[in-house]
């Protein structure tokens, strides 16, 4: 209509990752105004102000606020591990018990879950443990029928399901249009209406139904390709995943020749920038890829950002033997790859614009590529928005 | 995909931040050291430091802002020089070094070869350095590199070559340029001012009127064929570098020249050498088109000059000879000239200088910068007085409307304290006399048409198809006699009206709707009621009687009120008459300016429909606004009648009589449910007070009284017996009288005469 009438709006789409510490939360803001969050990780230290970390829920409700709504079109949590889920049930309505409604919360249109969170199992001392009470959730919505999609479908979540489904009297296949299989298009989003679709790179059903679960393994990964006026770009999302199976979804993409869905402008790194995603071994001075991690490191398009959500990757001597992530070996890997393609910048959420007061990272995704929109919280302002050392004679 | 890079010449490279010795330098070093986007490559100091030392800071910046796939061609990592001049009044120059980084507007052009220096300012350097640090400095240039990337860099409308243009010389442009082309059969010729101090001068493109005329620099024109929108170049620095750049484009540009300068010198008896310019001005007009193919849509204008004259770069260039102080067409005379010898390729070098290309203003022009987006009307401005002298001088340098102005009178020596008339324009009439500074603030852009008539004189012909013609007439002639005539005349268009309080301290504006429901005359009286009945009304007109809207204001030497006070009265007008007559509605409008602080405080008062009825020889006027308050003042005497004086004023030479207000009843009045009996207690100070406020033009008329609930306003036995009574009284004043009767759903409206 508004194009008809010769009114062009350019698009603008945003990518935002949040500096939460050890743990990920970012979310796409679409040109259209629809919002996407990818997990949720709030430590209660962070709504002190000496923290670093962000008060995440201060923050999106604030952004909230602004945008004149009380939701998120979609929450997707990529898999339940601590650092991707943390606070998220007091801070998102949950639709399956009503001491976890309304009071300010905010609503959830649709859930993605990884098929893995539903199965869950917890001993009767942890019931009230967050992923618990997000696995009810999942499976409450499951079995509404509705606000939810479900990625993989093994047998084990079926097994039970389907009794549930026939005391209700409904069909055992009345769910399947909720479950969505790796190597397809997510409903819901076009590339035409929304500027946008989600390419369901893992989990893939296997992970499930081979003996042990992992939840690493079967953690949720995107690739998300944005359109700009006429232009595409690519943000590759993962959550968390080790070598073995990002490999997997690379010789498995490749197979079905969805090469490009491998190709970056944006990449969200997994697990923190552990070396495990890269190799089994870390590497002395710097990690050495496997074969076909190194071949999606080369898929990086000129002028491509990496960003680790992730505490500081100093380059310091002791940052060499550090056990846990983020590991400096990972991150020179990462940058020489980078480089390679000619990429601009391998970002830090608790580096930026510095390690004490970090902001989100903004990203706009115009015709013109991916952006980084720099924080203007330099020299004076970035001194008004911080509280500066106690002054004073005693 | 290989870069490379510009390399500087004439300079050593430094081993280290130690060797820096420029302030300004050590401090860019230390910025650019700190600053994560910002990689230093090199440190450089120029060799011959003759013209002061020079340190450069070559770096690679990194601009996250750039989109990977701007059209531009700026990428994300670039390599700059950063040359630091001795001289801390001097900025520090910013040289874009990849061969290919592309040619933009804000490139300081010329100068530095062929590699691109970015203008990352705005104002003088005195302005940038008042603020200027390191840190600041490298953010700028990110700015700059991202804002162009975007194409965003648009820091003023005016075009930007005119904008970063150093040149000391400009050549002015005619504002009807085309039209004058079309016209001028004799061609254009070249006057210039003299030098001003720095050896600048400005020259003007202006029609010949005759072939003797020679102006004061050779002209030489070349017409390019169309280009495409955006086609920005370097300037060149001597007439080699002007001769290829056209080359580029396809265009013999020295040919040309040869041929132009031949052909002007005198065949046969040549020409002298005297009669050289001192100068050449080559004039390029290129058609810019929006897109290949498309017909051009404006044409851009580019000018160089070259420090000889004609006959003397025809020397230059081969095509005349000099010969006992006379030059000639060489070719043909002279036998065996080499051409390409070292004598005929010197013309190469010959300095050129770029020009600054403006034009002079036409209307739109004015009226852009004016901000005003309206042409305004084909209006008609009745008295060129202090006040119509002043707004005609605004509106006419802003380009809004195209005016008739009408005044009868002269210019006088008193006036030129309050007037836009110089002193030799004593004698002249007003309306001629602005007519002149018009044509001296335009130049021909506009006209302003000036009758020396009596404006209310409608049976002048030329008056009367003037005021017929028009799409507004604005009233500044401070007198009653015009606004009243002009109520009476249907015929004509819309109607202003505005003036000054002799105080100087209020303007007053009065502007009839659209329709002319509402004219002048109800506006005049409505305004006076509020003046009457408002608090502001108390010093309005400043108790000035004498000299308020008798006509004699300006005319009365001894009459003290500054200019400054006309001007700042008359630029509120300038502005709020325009925003007025776009809207459909009738205005009054009066501003009042406290004198000790210079605040000016509004009001606002609404405009009421007005009635008029025949009584006798006299058509009187009335205002549902005086009705509506009559009417609530009989509602609050319920159950009782109630009743007062009636205000108002008469106007013979308009055979009017026109309602003002009425007072309330006085509080020794006797009121009854069936009777009213007017009292006397305060009411000569009332009316007194209402003549002071208007200057003397209201007065008592008659009286008006109500009848009670359920009873029309036909008059009663004792109604006729009180205007027989009120007829009589009058009739020592030579007037009629007036009875009003305020009735249930009615009003009627008598008048006594005493015969």
């Amino acid at each position: 209509m508004s194009a008809a009438l010769g009114v062009f709006m350019a698009s603008k789409h945003q990518v935002i990752f949040y500096p939460v510490g050890h743990g990920d939360t970012t979310q796409i803001v679409l040109s259209g105004g629809r919002r996407v969050l990818f997990d949720f990780c709030h430590k209660s230290k962070a709504e002190n102000a000496d923290t670093p970390e962000i008060d995440l829920k201060k923050k999106l409700k604030e952004e909230l606020i602004a945008a004149e709504r009380d939701y998120f079109d979609v929450v997707a949590f990529t898999h339940a591990d601590l650092d991707h889920i943390q606070g998220s049930t007091d801070f998102f309505e949950l639709q399956h018990a009503k001491r976890y409604q309304g009071d300010g919360r905010i609503k959830i249109n649709e859930l993605w879950v990884p098929a893995a969170m539903l199965l869950e199992v917890a001993d009767n001392d942890h019931q009230m443990e967050e992923f618990v009470l997000l696995r009810q959730e999942a499976r409450h919505r499951l079995l509404e029928g509705r606000d939810i999609l479900v990625f993989s479908q093994p047998e084990t979540l079926m097994d039970w399901l389907v009794p549930l489904l026939e005391a209700r009297g409904e069909q055992p296949n009345a769910r399947d249009h909720l479950f969505i299989d790796a190597g397809t298009i997510v409903p819901g989003f076009t590339l035409g209406a929304d500027q946008v679709e989600f390419f369901c790179h893992s989990p893939f059903i296997k992970h499930c139904d081979e003996g042990d679960m992992i939840r690493n393994e079967a953690s949720l990964v995107f690739n998300v390709r944005f359109q700009a006026d006429g232009k595409y770009f690519d943000y590759l999302e993962v959550g968390d995943a080790t070598w073995e199976s990002l490999g997997d979804i690379v010789s498995a993409t490749k197979y079905h020749g969805n090469d490009d869905r491998l190709a970056w402008d944006l990449f969200n790194i997994p697990h923190h920038c552990s070396y495990l995603s890269l190799s089994d071994e870390k590497g002395e001075k710097e990690t050495v890829p496997k074969e076909l991690i190194k071949e999606l490191l080369l898929k990086g398009k000129p002028d491509a950002y990496i960003v680790s959500c992730s505490p500081p990757v100093a380059d310091l001597r002791d940052a060499y033997e550090q056990r846990m992530p983020p590991h400096i070996q990972a991150r020179k890997a990462y940058e020489r790859y980078l480089r390679e393609v000619g990429g601009r910048s391998f970002l830090v959420t608790m580096e930026e614009p510095n390690a004490n007061r970090p902001e989100p990272i903004v990203f706009e995704v115009t015709a013109g590529g991916v952006c980084w929109v720099r924080s203007s919280s330099v020299g004076a302002p970035a001194i008004m928005t911080s509280v500066p050392p106690r002054a004073g004679r005693c | 995909m290989v870069i490379t890079h510009h390399s500087l010449v004439n300079v050593v490279e430094l081993s280290s931040s130690d060797d820096l010795e420029i302030p300004r330098a050590r401090g860019i070093h230390r910025a650019v050291s700190k600053s994560r986007d910002f990689e230093l490559v090199q440190l450089l100091r120029n060799v011959n430091t003759s013209s002061g030392r020079v340190e450069v800071i070559v770096a690679e910046v990194e601009c996250h802002g750039v989109p990977p796939h701007n059209a531009v061609g700026i990428n994300f990592r670039e390599r700059i020089a950063l040359v630091v001049p001795e001289d801390s009044a001097r900025l520090v120059d910013v040289l874009a070094l990849r061969k290919d980084f592309p040619v933009l507007m804000h490139q300081n052009q010329g100068g530095s070869g062929e590699i691109v220096s970015l203008c990352l300012y705005f104002e003088p350097s005195v302005s940038v350095n008042r603020t200027w640090t390191p840190e600041n400095f490298l953010r700028r240039i990110q700015w700059w590199m991202e804002m162009s990337s975007k194409g965003e860099l648009h820091p003023a409308s005016q075009p930007v070559e005119h904008l970063f243009f150093a040149s000391k010389y400009e050549l002015i442009l005619p504002w009807n340029l085309p039209a004058l082309r079309a016209e001028a059969s004799q061609g254009f010729l070249i006057e210039r001012t003299e030098d001003r101090t720095d050896g600048g001068f400005t020259c003007s493109l202006l029609p010949r009127a005759n072939l003797s005329d020679r102006g004061d620099l050779t002209l030489v024109e070349l017409i390019l064929s169309p280009v495409v929108h955006g086609f920005v170049e370097l300037d060149p620095l001597n007439l080699g570098q002007l001769v290829d750049l056209f080359g580029r484009r396809h265009v013999d540009l020295l040919n040309e020249l040869k041929e132009v300068l031949r052909a002007r010198v005198a065949t046969g008896q040549g020409s002298s050498e005297a009669s050289d310019h001192k100068g050449t001005v080559i004039l390029v007009r290129t058609p810019i088109c929006r897109a290949e193919g498309e017909p051009p849509t404006r044409v851009a204008h580019r000018a160089f000059l070259v420090p000889k004259g004609g006959y003397a770069l025809g020397e230059a260039l081969g095509v005349l000879m000099l010969h006992e102080h006379k030059y000639y067409d060489s070719i043909g005379t002279t036998i065996g000239v080499d051409v390409e010898s070292a004598r005929f390729s010197a013309w190469r070098e010959l300095p050129v200088f770029a020009l600054d290309v403006l034009k002079r203003n036409d209307g739109a022009a004015a009226r852009a910068q004016s901000g005003i987006s309206s042409a305004g009307p084909d209006g008609v401005l009745i008295g060129a007085g202090s006040l119509g002298s002043a707004l005609i001088n605004m509106w006419g340098r802003a380009g809004w409307g195209h005016w008739t102005v009408i005044d009868k009178d002269h210019v006088k020596p008193h006036n030129l304290s309050r007037h836009t008339a110089f002193d030799a324009q004593i004698g002249l009439p007003k309306a001629t006399a602005v007519a002149h500074l018009h044509q001296c603030a335009v130049g021909g852009a506009s006209e302003v048409r000036a009758i020396c008539a009596d404006a209310t004189d409608f049976a002048n012909g030329e008056v009367r198809s003037v005021l017929e013609g028009a799409s507004l007439i604005i009233d500044v002639s401070t007198t009653l006699e015009y606004p009243r005539a002009a109520s009476g005349m249907a015929e004509f268009a819309r109607h202003v009206s505005a003036f000054i309080t002799p105080g100087g301290n209020a303007a007053v504006l009065l502007v009839e709707d659209a329709s002319r429901s509402l004219r002048l005359r109800t506006l005049e009286s409505q305004y006076y009621r509020a003046v009457i009945q408002q608090d502001w009304g108390e010093g309005h007109l400043g108790g000035d009687f004498g000299s308020f809207w008798s006509g004699a204001s300006c005319r009365d030497i001894s009459m003290v009120m500054p200019y400054s006070s006309i001007l700042g009265a008359a630029s509120t007008l300038a502005e709020q008459i325009p925003r007025a007559v776009v809207e459909d509605g009738a205005v009054i409008r009066i501003w009042q300016r406290d004198r000790m602080s210079g605040a000016v405080s509004a009001h606002d008062v609404p405009a009421a429909q007005e009635s008029s009825t025949v009584l006798g020889d006299l058509e009187l006027f009335i205002d549902e606004g005086v009705e509506a308050q009559l009417r609530l003042l009989r509602e609050q005497a319920f159950p009782n009648e109630t009743g007062g004086v009636l205000l108002g004023y008469y106007d013979f030479n308009q055979g009017v009589v026109v309602v003002v207000a009425g007072l309330p009843a006085p509080p020794d009045s006797k009121a009854t449910p069936s009777s009213f009996s007017r009292g006397v207690e305060g009411l000569l100070a009332s009316v007194s007070e209402a003549s002071r406020r208007t200057g003397g033009v209201v007065g008592y008329i008659g009286e008006w009284h109500s009848h009670p609930p359920g009873h029309s306003a036909a008059p009663s036995r004792d109604d006729m017996l009180q205007l027989a009574h009120l007829a009589l009284g009058m009739d020592s004043d030579g007037l009629p009288a007036v009875q009003l009767i305020v009735g249930e759903d009615d009003v009627r409206i008598t008048q006594g005469v005493a015969r």
